[in-house]
């Protein structure tokens, strides 16, 4: 079993991370940047090793100080997270020869499903229906253009190492060709320093359906069912669900049952998320594997809510050597649950990234409502990593009751110093679109304008309050403060010998 | 605390606050000599708001004049003033009349697409430029309509913040 896990990532996925070591019993390391020295994930580990400067770069990609820092401290093994090394074969192979567990599959793996040409030929050749496309042995702009032309529009043109909706442009006609080969090109360049690009049928309208996987050591694999994650703005997820509103049983069973053939032929192990996309409605609806996630992802908490499992905990107990802690005939979706991402952006102004210090946060607490964050009062947003704050995840025993619970969080979740979407996420939340389950991967894109623009003006109560807090009027000395860290006591104690 | 008189300002607007503490050490505000709200600390950024029959739970975090609030999801930035300070609207205001804004990046940011060029007039909510940090492409349009007064990038530049990118006339 593992006895000392260092956790290669910061924020909201570091403390997930070290929340499930310390019910496991786990030691936990914690690694942080220049900028993270006071971060809420490097004080709640057992211990923090510092690795470097702000920009990832030097520090959460910098493998070669993540190996020596898990040296130094100790650890017998490494979680990456999501994003920064994550899907880095390189990584996982350089952490396996230094005699560190990785948690997560193998290296080989992690390879293969990384470019995305592969994975794709991969599956062909495992029957999994693959979205029409070519990939040029010819790169240059004449060689892409020549493949969008076979295909015929529209295309997305897609980076090959790419992943999270970076390094992708959609072309409707030709005059939009050149502008978006070379935007794809150096988006792939500059986030996966490959820019070698595939062209793909753009299919629309369509839902984008993942389907939850995980493997052991010992050949077992089963999927943990479907998120829908149609939701996107420039194909960033904002909302995700589970189980899908409008995925018929029938497609139910075709989608996760490719999802687990897709994972058997790769040899799969650990958690991993197979990306489909839809195209149709009802019993008649196609699917498509669009690509395959070899890690932990960001909305897994969803999934958690749904089946009752803890994703993060069978993780490490997997990468343990255990077996898989359930059997297929064990998982089942029951209730709804819904994520909503909350980002440090200002919708009215473009969705402009935000940085600044969280003057106020203070996170709602109600029944079915899950708070995943990185955050606390008096953090600063910088401009290094993902403007990501926190993740409201909300749980009811249907899909409004969930829907119902997300804008009372929302609501109740004050959060001030940056512009966040939280407006935004709640105009979503209440779209008759959203509201019938009848999303597509192109609403927001299409109406997220729309729904940016903030109410004018401000109400009495805001004013009042403004005035009230201006002349200095706060509460007296003896009211309780508001914890933002409900561990907060344990974290003190635990900051001691740094 | 007296009864203060603020001026408060938000978007376009203003509007003059008294603030008074009652018998009870709750604060009540008027809001241009209207009906009384009385507000309520709760936690050190949080007050309870209420009027007649109706109440609202409002977060407040002060940053220099500048009142962040926060209710039901809505963020609204009041600057609060004290009533006899001078005046400072946004903007520097310009002989013509018309104010003059700049448009500067909160980070470095690398300049992907100029849309605009010098002298052009344009509407409120039109794009001028595409930038690119944190490997993410994101616009910034024109906060009202106006005219582009002067343009101090070009396209592939790398830009600071403080940088005035697009001078810009209402």
């Amino acid at each position: 079993m593992i006895r000392r896990l260092l956790i290669a990532n910061r924020g909201e996925i570091a403390i997930r991370i070290i929340n499930a070591c310390r019910e496991l019993g786990i030691e936990s390391v914690a690694v942080y940047s220049e900028a993270d020295a006071r971060a809420p994930h490097a004080l709640a580990a057992d211990s923090a090793v510092a690795i470097g400067g702000a920009q990832p770069s030097k520090s959460y990609l910098a493998a070669p100080k993540l190996i020596d820092a898990a040296r130094s401290a100790g650890a017998d093994a490494i979680h990456p997270g999501y994003g920064f090394l994550s899907e880095n074969a390189g990584f996982a192979a350089a952490c396996s020869d230094a005699g560190l567990i990785f948690v997560g599959p193998p290296a080989e793996v992690i390879a293969s499903m990384g470019s995305k040409i592969e994975a794709r030929r991969l599956m062909q050749k495992a029957g999994v229906p693959i979205v029409p496309g070519k990939t040029p042995a010819d790169q240059s702009d004449e060689g892409i253009q020549a493949a969008i032309r076979a295909i015929g529009f529209p295309v997305l043109v897609k980076a090959s190492a790419g992943g999270g909706g970076k390094g992708m442009r959609r072309v409707l006609e030709t005059s939009e060709m050149a502008e978006a080969i070379q935007a794809a090109r150096r988006e792939a360049t500059a986030s996966f320093s490959d820019g070698t690009l595939y062209v793909e049928r753009f299919i629309e309208p369509t839902r984008h359906v993942e389907v939850q996987l995980f493997g052991d050591a010992y050949g077992n694999v089963v999927h943990l069912f479907e998120r829908e994650c149609s939701v996107q703005r420039r194909h960033q997820k904002v909302i995700e669900e589970s189980p899908s509103p409008t995925l018929a049983p029938v497609v139910r069973e075709k989608m996760t049952s490719a999802a687990v053939k897709a994972a058997q032929i790769t040899g799969y192990r650990n958690a991993g998320t197979v990306e489909f996309l839809l195209e149709g409605k009802g019993d008649a609806a196609s699917f498509y594997f669009l690509e395959m996630n070899t890690r932990l992802q960001v909305e897994h908490p969803v999934t958690e809510a749904v089946t009752g499992v803890d994703l993060v905990r069978a993780q490490i107990m997997v990468a343990s050597g255990n077996r898989l802690p359930w059997a297929q005939s064990d998982l089942a979706q029951r209730g709804h649950a819904i994520e909503c991402r909350i980002y440090a952006e200002n919708p009215a102004q473009g969705f402009l990234p935000q940085t600044g210090r969280l003057l106020l946060y203070e996170e709602p607490r109600m029944p079915g409502v899950r708070i995943d964050s990185g955050v606390r009062e008096g953090s600063e947003v910088t401009m290094h990593y993902d403007p990501m704050l926190a993740k409201v995840i909300a749980t009811g025993e249907n899909r409004e009751v969930a829907r119902a619970r997300a804008m009372a969080a929302l609501r109740a979740f004050p959060i001030l110093g940056v512009h966040t979407n939280i407006e935004f996420l709640l105009q979503i939340l209440v779209h008759e679109r959203f509201v019938t389950g009848d999303m597509d991967t192109g609403f927001l894109d299409r109406e997220g304008n729309a729904l940016a623009v903030t109410s004018p003006g401000a109400s009495d109560a805001a004013l009042a309050v403004a005035a009230a807090h201006c002349n200095g009027f706060r509460c007296p000395e003896d009211t309780l403060h508001a914890s933002n860290l409900p561990s907060e006591p344990w974290l003190r104690l635990q900051g001691w010998g740094r | 605390m007296a009864a203060e008189a603020l001026i408060l300002r938000f978007d376009e607007q203003e509007v003059e606050a008294t603030c008074t503490v009652d018998t009870s050490g709750l604060a009540q505000i008027r809001l241009n000599n209207g009906e009384p709200l009385t507000v309520r600390p709760v936690t050190s950024g949080t007050y309870q708001v209420s009027q007649g029959d109706r109440s609202w739970l409002v977060g407040a975090a002060a940053d220099g004049d500048r009142c962040w609030v926060f209710i039901n999801g809505q963020v609204v930035v009041i600057t609060a003033q004290e009533k006899t300070a001078k005046r400072r609207p946004g903007g520097r205001a310009t002989r013509d009349g018309g104010r003059s804004h700049a448009l500067t990046v909160p980070m470095p940011a690398t300049v992907t697409k100029l849309y605009v060029i010098e002298g052009q007039t344009v509407k409120k909510g039109q794009p001028l430029i595409m930038l690119e940090a944190m490997k993410t492409e994101f616009a910034m349009n024109a906060p009202a309509a106006g005219t582009i007064r002067k343009i101090n990038c070009k396209e592939r530049e790398v830009v600071q913040p403080e940088t005035p990118l697009i001078e810009f006339l209402d």
